[in-house]
């Protein structure tokens, strides 16, 4: 256990840099925020209780949160590492060496719907192995994290085939990689990229994927409807993936998603498992956020200052858009699968981690 | 066309350059030029000569002089032709797009028209404010086509020798020609265009030159007054009759139309409504009119169409502008309008489109791939974020690099709800109706 | 035990428990069969449940069915027993003592009888978060759970209005708006055929369900599956509110497939009611002679209850969780294996 000035002073700067978006990019804080987990629970005594380092656990992810808010990643590797504590727990606890099926054991099930459940509890002392165990478990939980792209791009390889015309929406990390390697296996295909004004990535993904003799064209976000009848596939990436399927997407994804459908092309999204998050939205508002405006009109347009600006970052899409998720653990699924993706990884009392009270 | 075969068109053309200098090269078989008017009369196939080229270059005699015919017919024949010898702008074409004319800078083309005793000063004048973008949208262009043919009109002077209905309608045939090369005509344009022909076509040979020239020019007059002008101010008052009070209109891109409507609501009608405008890369249009609309005091929010699913839920109304109708009920437009119609359409909001008669096109299209222009790559690649680099500047010399900028794109008959002319408000399924009532007039 | 024993005791839990699901009567039932029974093999018992399970439903059928709490449907009653069955069935797995399982069933018993009351809490709590301020609700017919959700998300300060259709013939609509103005928001009152018309102001449907099937639709009062066609149309969002005793192993294609089984027949349909000077009048009482006399030789289908395919269907909200459709097999799978 972490005494209370020490974890703060751990975590202080972290957050003082999620508050200015200093640190950018859902991978680079999911990791970050693993590394502080594991710090927690290698700060673990033989005194301290089970129940006390899930405690913290869940209060560092509150406190992360807060600093911001639709940074879902950071709850998703809280939930993670929650889980692996308490499914290791319940294995020490009942003794036996099985592999005790996720629903069975934590979740509320139809089956043992009229018994009384009994609670495990956490407050009991543990034995020697546990934080060994744990820490291992943690570990591999980082690296699956850094050899995400590897794990995606493997699966993905069998969707693309030999001149195809694949859309993406600007510069998704996973995407790229993904392109770069199947260019690599020597797949001859060409990539149609919208440029996702305001933010313009999609410039520097036409740049560097031509570095590597993959055919790219640029487009603006208003062309995709357009050219959609001459695509084979959608590939995107994304914010993240919510409970029912859906997607918070970056802002435009909505757009050629509707696009997709209408015009009957896969829509495949390609991202890591610590994307998903045990949330329901319920329209366009939910979970979203707002950009700085002059992004759109910049401000040396006198003339124009009085109008009403909107930039928002992200949209929601709806789960009967998507025909396809690829993620690195899962392989593939379509969205109305998540539901159990979910029960695998996440234990359902973590799903609401707490409000912080100051 | 894989790379080697680039590689040796590409240096086939280098050669040619070379060897051809300054004179641009005449094919001695009638190669005819690539865009020729659709009901042009026969050009006189040219009987040539280099040399008699270089006269022709030197003499700048006007172009009311008609025995100067062959020689000039020559020069059109090279304008008439794609510049393939200019290697600024790349070769490498997008296979999805080749059927479409690339994006030709139009410095290159304007060199040897400044001269041509074939085109009237005016029409020159016209051919740079289209390509430059300085005249641009349906209406604009078109009204500036035809105020060019009046002027062109009055100084005609016709030979004892020849029939104006004849004579002119060939005159004018370069001219459009000329025109053609900056910008393909709407079809706006066309429609106007062989309107005009057929009256010139009509023109009674007995009566005098003058009398002829007068009788084309009110022709002209009434087509502009009755298809555009009238048109225009009825649209706007069928327009403004489906805005109501607590409306939020959303549009597209500026539509001339449009502003007229959502002006006179606020400004006349005194109708209370807010205006969603959706604007686009690269010609960012919506900025124009969300400037005249905060002048005339209309309470405006403009966002990107990446936002459009956002704030599509508080939207009443769509209210777009077209380039034209097809037959088939699709409407051709800036793109863009496409995604917004379709998502207006998920959303259960009704889309209005306002589009005159004369523009009305016989013609169908399924998607938009088939028939489109392409604009200016180099607009795609200029970003006006200060602290970002324009990182695809120069991309030319890289051959897996592409630039795509569609300026049009088909919008189906499914997303739109209602289409407001000038002679009343009509379902879709119309179109070909009224097309086909117009031709029969 | 004995018919007369039987329905005696089904009278007496209806009474005490008036806001208890048909289910759990069942449930409650059956338990006191267990604890009185004399049974000394499992065989016995087993056979003995059998039998109660029959008495039960016919029981229901003839005494509870028409009155004001239970409408005619016995799915509900159906799932309970089922459920009930599957339980004692496992315990004579895992527990190869007799005497055991007696007590523990007896001990069990409050904890069931509790949870009624129990699941459907839990249901609410997980729709809290689904409202916003200013929304506007549709309600279909009249659920318990759909009522009680409402209720708490009103005093836990959400500000929002409900839209019912009045779900005819017999007129639950009313009798759920009535508990909602009672609690305090405000209620619109609309014939059923004005759904479509006001859907477009609709933020999300809220419905109950009698039974939920294997592929994730559902089965409910009539009307429901209309007013889940018309919100798909309008792109608004159907959501569900069940508890998981509910869920039923059928799957059922179409409409047909929910009536002639032994399971969802009809019980009685009520006879044909109108609302005439703010009082419920039944068909018998239409005062004008000529009037009836012209209904007979018009054959009337008034179906109870129809079929909501899953494809309509947003969300369910179960004490199990919120679920999508595709997961309800998952649990039932689970529940059978």
């Amino acid at each position: 256990m972490l005494s209370d000035t020490v974890l703060r002073n751990t975590i202080n700067i972290f957050i003082t840099n999620l508050q200015r978006k200093q640190i950018k990019g859902a991978y680079h804080i999911g990791r970050a925020c693993a590394d502080i987990m594991r710090t927690i629970v290698s700060s673990m005594t033989k005194k301290d209780t089970v129940q006390q380092v899930i405690d913290q656990c869940r209060l560092v992810a509150v406190m992360l949160k807060q600093a911001q808010p639709t940074m879902f990643v950071i709850g998703n590797v809280v939930r993670r590492v929650l889980y692996i504590i308490r499914d290791e727990y319940a294995q020490s606890n009942s003794g036996t060496q099985q592999t005790v099926s996720a629903d069975s054991l934590h979740q509320p099930n139809l089956a043992n719907l009229l018994e009384a459940k009994a609670e495990l509890d956490y407050t009991k002392p543990v034995e020697g192995d546990f934080k060994a165990n744990i820490l291992s478990e943690i570990k591999e939980l980082i690296s699956e994290l850094d050899n995400m792209n590897e794990g995606i791009s493997e699966v993905a390889i069998e969707h693309v085939h030999s001149n195809e015309v694949i859309l993406t929406i600007g510069q998704s990390h996973t995407v790229e990689h993904f392109l770069k390697v199947a260019a690599e296996k020597k797949k001859k295909f060409e990539v149609v990229v919208t440029e996702h004004a305001p933010s313009y990535s999609g410039h520097e993904l036409v740049k560097s994927l031509s570095e590597k003799g993959i055919s790219a064209t640029l487009i603006s976000d208003a062309a995709a409807f357009a050219i959609m009848s001459r695509v084979n596939k959608v590939i995107v990436g994304t914010h993240s993936v919510m409970a029912n399927g859906g997607l918070i997407a970056p802002s435009g994804t909505h757009l050629v998603a509707l696009a997709a459908k209408k015009k009957s092309v896969p829509f495949v999204v390609c991202c890591g498992l610590y994307k998903l998050t045990p949330m329901y939205p319920l329209d366009q508002d939910s979970f979203n956020d707002l950009c700085n405006p002059s992004e759109v009109i910049p401000p040396e347009l006198y003339n124009l200052k009085d109008a009403h600006v909107l930039n928002p970052c992200y949209d929601y899409v709806p789960p009967e858009l998507i025909d396809l998720f690829i993620m690195n653990e899962t392989g593939t699924h379509n969205p109305q699968y998540i539901y159990r993706v979910l029960a695998e990884y996440y234990d359902t009392r973590d799903y609401d981690l707490g409000v912080y009270q100051d | 066309m894989t790379k080697e075969e680039r590689k040796a068109l590409y240096s086939k053309q280098v050669d040619n350059k070379k060897t051809s200098g300054n004179t641009p090269h005449v094919p001695s078989t009638g190669q005819q030029p690539r865009k020729q008017s659709i009901k042009s009369d026969q050009a006189p196939t040219p009987s040539v000569a280099q040399t008699k080229n270089q006269e022709a270059k030197q003499q700048p005699s006007k172009h009311q002089d008609g025995k100067q015919q062959q020689p000039k017919l020559q020069n059109q024949k090279q304008l008439g032709q794609k510049n393939k010898v200019e290697p600024t702008e790349s070769t490498k074409q997008n296979r999805l797009f080749s059927h479409l004319d690339k994006y030709v800078h139009p410095d290159n083309r304007i060199n040897t028209a400044i001269n041509d005793p074939k085109l009237h000063p005016i029409i020159v004048q016209l051919g740079l404010q289209y390509a430059t973008g300085a005249i641009r949208g349906g209406n604009a262009r078109t009204l500036a086509l035809l105020i060019a043919l009046k002027q062109v009109t009055s100084d005609y002077v016709q030979l004892d020798t020849e029939i104006m209905n004849r004579d002119f309608g060939n005159k004018i045939v370069p001219m459009i020609d000329y025109l053609k090369q900056f910008r393909p005509l709407s079809v706006g344009m066309g429609n106007a265009l062989r309107h005009i022909k057929q009256k010139i076509f009509k023109l009674n040979p007995d009566l005098s030159a003058n009398e002829n020239k007068n009788k084309l020019v009110e022709d002209i007059d009434i087509f502009i007054k009755e298809r555009i002008t009238v048109a225009a101010e009825q649209i706007v008052n069928n327009g403004v009759a489906r805005i109501t009070n607590g409306d939020v209109i959303m549009t597209y891109a500026r539509s001339e139309v449009i502003e007229k409507i959502l002006t006179r609501a606020h400004c006349d009608g005194g109708k209370r409504f807010r205006v969603i405008i959706v604007d686009s890369r690269p010609k960012n249009e919506g900025r124009e009119l969300l400037n005249r609309l905060l002048i005339a005091g209309v309470d405006c929010t403009y966002v990107y169409i990446n936002a459009v699913s956002h704030v599509m839920k508080e939207v009443t109304k769509v209210m777009i502008g077209a380039n034209s109708m097809l037959s088939n009920g699709s409407v051709y437009s800036r793109i863009g309008t496409a995604p917004v119609c379709m998502m207006a359409n998920s959303y259960n909001v009704p889309v209005l489109v306002c589009c005159e008669t004369y523009k009305f096109s016989e013609g169908t299209q399924l998607d938009s791939i088939t028939r489109n222009e392409l604009g200016d790559p180099h607009e795609m690649c200029t970003i006006e974020r200060n602290h970002m680099k324009p990182v695809l500047m120069g991309h030319e010399s890289n051959p897996n690099i592409h630039v795509l900028n569609l300026t049009y794109d088909v919008t189906d008959m499914q997303f739109v709800d209602m289409v407001i002319t000038e002679v009343g408000s009509i379902p879709p399924t119309s179109v070909a109706v009224i097309v086909r009532e117009y031709r029969q007039k | 035990m004995k018919k007369e024993e039987l329905t005696n005791l089904v009278k007496d839990v209806v009474r005490d428990n008036q806001d208890m699901s048909l289910s759990f009567v069942a449930i409650t039932v059956l338990t006191d069969v267990i604890k009185r029974s004399t049974s000394k093999t499992m065989m016995e018992l087993d056979t003995e449940l059998k039998l109660a399970v029959q008495d039960l439903k016919s029981c229901v059928k003839e005494e509870i069915e028409g009155t004001d709490t239970y409408r005619g449907s016995s799915i509900t009653l159906h799932s309970g027993c089922e459920l009930f069955t599957r339980f004692v069935t496992r315990q004579f797995l895992e527990m190869k003592e007799f005497g055991a399982i007696k007590s523990k069933l007896t001990e069990k018993g409050q904890y069931i009888s509790k949870l009624s009351a129990l699941s459907r809490e839990k249901v609410t709590e997980l729709f809290e978060p689904f409202f916003r301020d200013n929304m506007c609700v549709m309600v279909v017919g009249n659920s318990r759970v759909a009522t009680a959700t409402l209720i708490r998300a009103s005093r836990s300060g959400k500000r929002f209005s409900v839209i019912i259709p009045e779900s005819r013939p017999d007129v639950e609509g009313y009798k759920s708006a009535r508990h909602l103005r009672d609690a305090g928001i405000p209620v619109t009152l609309i014939v059923d055929s004005a759904v479509a018309y006001h859907m477009g102001k609709v933020d999300f449907v809220l419905s109950g369900a009698e039974a939920v099937v294997e592929s994730g639709g559902i089965i409910n009062k009539i009307g429901t599956y209309q007013i889940a066609v018309l919100a798909h149309v309008h792109k608004k969002s159907f959501y569900v509110a069940a508890e998981s005793f509910k869920f039923v192993r059928q799957y059922p294609l179409n409409q047909n497939d929910i009536s002639g089984d032994d399971h969802y027949e009809h019980i009685n349909p009520p006879p044909y009611t109108f609302i005439d000077d703010g009082q419920i009048k039944d068909g018998h009482d239409v005062s004008d002679e000529q009037e009836r006399r012209q209904l007979g030789g018009i054959k009337v289908s008034n179906p109870t209850s129809d079929f909501t395919p899953p494809r309509y269907i947003t969300l369910l909200f179960t004490d199990l969780g919120i679920l999508t459709p595709s997961a309800i097999s998952d649990e039932l799978i689970k529940l059978y294996s």
